[in-house]
């Protein structure tokens, strides 16, 4: 009777407007989802792009990129982050593509991922106003990633209505980190 | 009158939230028709909640606060957690509900159908024996003019109904009450009630009691209301109805009995007296958003408006009888109380490595009060704190250092289990901790904008000191890893369980309101919400409002059966 009712509540919840129709969705996105943006330069971008799958690379899983960590990191830097910070990120976008240029006369993305995670430790551990943006920059990062529809989905256990409290199950192999707390 | 019959009524209730729902639902179960005035706009029950199902992905910037947001809800954003994309919208404009702070106050409000029975945080508990009696015992304020005793029947009824997950743990300083099964504790939340209880016999770990529907009876089903489905968005609005809220619950209850008449964008103005003044009439409404004025008219009136509100329509009901508005006591905005919080401890702790927990819990422990009780060692101050907690696993969101696919690895794996307990301290009645109204500043509607001015003194300042050197100890006890203190910047309305400034009493040379809450310069009306309050307790309060609104609504509708309002 309860599961009945239950099921019967599910169905009038997700049949009512909040499965997230085009227009509903269109107004919860609302002014990040437009599609001119830039906040970041063609460099700054890149930069972006670069450094965030440096610190989440594809492997059997997504990779930053895959999943669209830069546009959202862009969009939160904008409208989000204040002045102070929002500088913190240019400069380092700015200032760690050269700085790999002239260590490894390549650019970030060119390196292999391993080169790639090296450089940037051994840029945090120099320590300065690049390690202040990679810290900001890395919990970016990972923010949008696991929040994003492809890692939370793949990556993660997004589960919208778990429908149990267990206050004590194994972990298997198979157990996912859940997005939600 | 040729106009006035339409907008007559059996009963009115300023307020759709909380204690005006329980109004609504009482009175009208008991025949009168009646007329609910909410200020703020329509939200229907589960249709209206457009972000309950909302992935991160879904909403702006992935659920994260735009800059613009926080500047337009600047009060609202003091909590931290209210103004994000998922739920801003239930939170006021602050820019267009302006008050005035002589000290800060952190007014967090919610204009809209339910109000902030919507967004609250469903912890629910009884007041004490001990709680009742503390002020008459301690000197303080001013004794209150109903016993546990009073009460503990209408405790009994509103859990009943709007049906309360907990556990029956037999404390005086606790009662227990209606429950239905409690939501279970994790491995380490297991290890915490086992250390601190051996170590402390005067301390109990226990499970949150929450208005969650864990085993809905009947009556709940009937009303369309389901288990929990432990998703923890319920700031959102729950599509299942399964947490008490005035729409889940009370309000569609009053609906069903087809004597309920509720009217939206209606702000109350002030109460309109009969001619020696000795009983309200009705009350003066000013539309939202045509700003036009329209007088309701009733036999009983249920101020139901949330604590600060239903006092700012006590004043501003003045006249040649009463200059101050309808207090003869001098009480009226007075005594104002919340919780004080923002203080307690957090720990790593390292054991339980292969299990975690599945579910949202939306919920965790209780530690009831253990401070200064009756017959034990007393403090350097009065009263007492409880604690609400938790010990959950750490997921991603925990510090995680490094980069590259070593970082991505660790992403996706647990950390250590961290520990939280947050103390709620009781706050005295201070006579000088007031609300006014402003002499001269009016907000858009004409009605002067309140003044608030509050501080935590002396009492609470000490109590702080245990609230967060008790929480470590009990953490160490359990031989928790990097155990850390807090004690954060506090204000007063960030407990968001103001109280008092139209307190209940023995006389009316003391108190706005009697024993039954009616105002003893109007006894056809009555106020039933926080502004009651006489003493704060440390419990969070919903429930007590709850409980007065049942049995005030009880004493109204048998007043007017037999002539005596």
């Amino acid at each position: 009777m309860e599961r009945r009712n239950i099921l019967k509540l599910l169905a009038a919840s997700f049949g009512s407007g909040l499965t997230l129709t085009e227009s509903t969705l269109a107004q919860l996105t609302g002014e990040s989802s437009e599609k001119a943006l830039n906040f970041f330069s063609p460099a700054e971008k890149s930069a972006c792009a670069s450094i965030a799958e440096a610190i989440i690379p594809k492997t059997e899983t997504p990779g930053a990129i895959d999943v669209g960590v830069p546009r959202w990191i862009e969009i939160i830097a904008r409208d989000c982050l204040v002045q102070e910070d929002q500088d913190i990120l240019k400069a380092g976008l700015k200032s760690l593509p050269a700085l790999c240029q002239e260590k490894h006369s390549s650019s970030l993305a060119d390196l292999s991922p391993a080169d790639q995670a090296k450089f940037l430790q051994e840029v945090y551990d120099a320590g300065g106003p690049n390690q202040l943006f990679l810290v900001d920059f890395r919990e970016l990062v990972k923010f949008s990633y696991v929040n994003s529809e492809i890692a939370a989905q793949e990556v993660f256990d997004f589960t919208l209505v778990p429908g149990q409290w267990v206050p004590s199950a194994p972990i298997t192999p198979e157990t996912k980190v859940p997005v939600l707390k | 009158m040729p106009e006035s019959n339409s907008h007559t009524y059996d009963a009115i209730v300023v307020g759709s939230g909380m204690s005006g729902g329980w109004a609504a639902k009482e009175l009208t179960e008991k025949g009168l028709k009646t007329l609910v005035l909410e200020r703020g706009s329509e939200l229907k029950h589960v249709v209206d909640y457009k972000t309950t199902n909302a992935a991160p992905w879904q909403l702006q910037w992935q659920n994260t606060p735009s800059q613009k947001m926080m500047e337009k809800q600047s009060v609202q954003n003091r909590t931290g957690y209210a103004i994000k994309p998922a739920s801003a919208h239930l939170f006021v404009d602050d820019e267009k509900h302006p008050y005035e702070e002589k000290e800060r106050f952190d007014w967090i409000r919610g204009y809209h159908t339910g109000g902030r029975s919507i967004m609250w945080g469903r912890q629910t508990y009884r007041l004490s024996p001990m709680d009742f009696e503390a002020n008459e015992k301690d000197g303080i304020g001013t004794p209150w003019p109903i016993t546990y005793e009073d009460l503990a029947p209408w405790y009994d009824y509103v859990e009943t109904f709007a049906g309360i997950s907990g556990s029956a743990e037999n404390l005086p300083q606790l009662p227990d009450g209606k429950f239905q099964p409690p939501m279970g504790l994790t491995d380490p939340e297991l290890d915490l009630k086992a250390a601190v209880e051996e170590k402390w016999s005067e301390r109990k770990v226990i499970p949150g009691r929450v208005a969650h529907l864990t085993a809905p009876t009947k009556e709940q089903q009937v009303l369309g209301r389901a288990s929990c489905q432990y998703r923890n968005l319920c700031i959102r609005g729950c599509p299942f109805g399964a947490y008490f809220s005035s729409q889940s619950a009370t309000l569609r209850a009053a609906e069903r009995t087809g004597n309920l008449t509720l009217k939206h964008h209606a702000i109350v103005h002030s109460l309109i007296m009969n001619e020696d003044e000795t009983k309200a009439t009705g009350v003066r409404v000013i539309d939202e958003n045509t700003k036009e004025t329209t007088e309701y008219f009733s036999k009983v009136i249920f101020l139901n408006a949330s604590t600060i509100p239903s006092t700012a329509i006590l004043m501003n009901t003045r006249s040649a009888k009463f200059p101050n508005g309808l207090d003869e006591s001098g009480a009226l905005g007075g005594y104002m109380m919340d919780h004080h919080f923002k203080a307690g401890a957090r720990a790593k702790i390292d054991t339980h490595k292969s299990t975690h927990s599945i579910g949202r819990r939306p919920n965790g422990i209780y530690i009831p009060r253990y401070r200064n009780l009756p017959g034990k060692e007393q403090r350097d101050y009065i009263r007492g704190f409880g604690y609400q907690g938790n010990v959950l696993r750490q997921n991603w969101d925990r510090p995680i250092d490094g980069f590259g696919a070593n970082f991505k690895d660790q992403l996706t794996q647990f950390g250590d289990w961290s520990g939280f307990l947050l103390a709620f301290g009781e706050t005295l009645p201070y006579e000088q901790n007031r609300i006014s109204l402003s002499p001269d500043k009016t907000d858009q509607w004409g009605l002067p904008i309140v003044v608030a001015d509050a501080l935590f003194r002396d009492n609470e300042r000490k109590m702080r000191k245990d609230m967060v050197n008790d929480a470590a100890e009990m953490f160490d006890s359990m031989g928790a890893k990097e155990v850390n203190t807090f004690e954060d910047d506090f204000s007063v309305g960030l407990g968001i369980h103001e109280m008092g400034t139209a307190r209940m009493g023995k006389s009316p040379n003391v108190s706005v309101l009697n024993a039954h809450n009616q105002v003893w310069a109007a006894p056809n009306v009555y106020c039933t919400d926080g502004a009651a309050m006489t003493s704060s307790g440390c419990q969070n309060p919903s429930l007590t409002y709850m409980a007065l609104t049942a049995r005030a609504a009880d004493h109204a509708v048998k007043q007017l059966k037999n002539g005596t309002l």
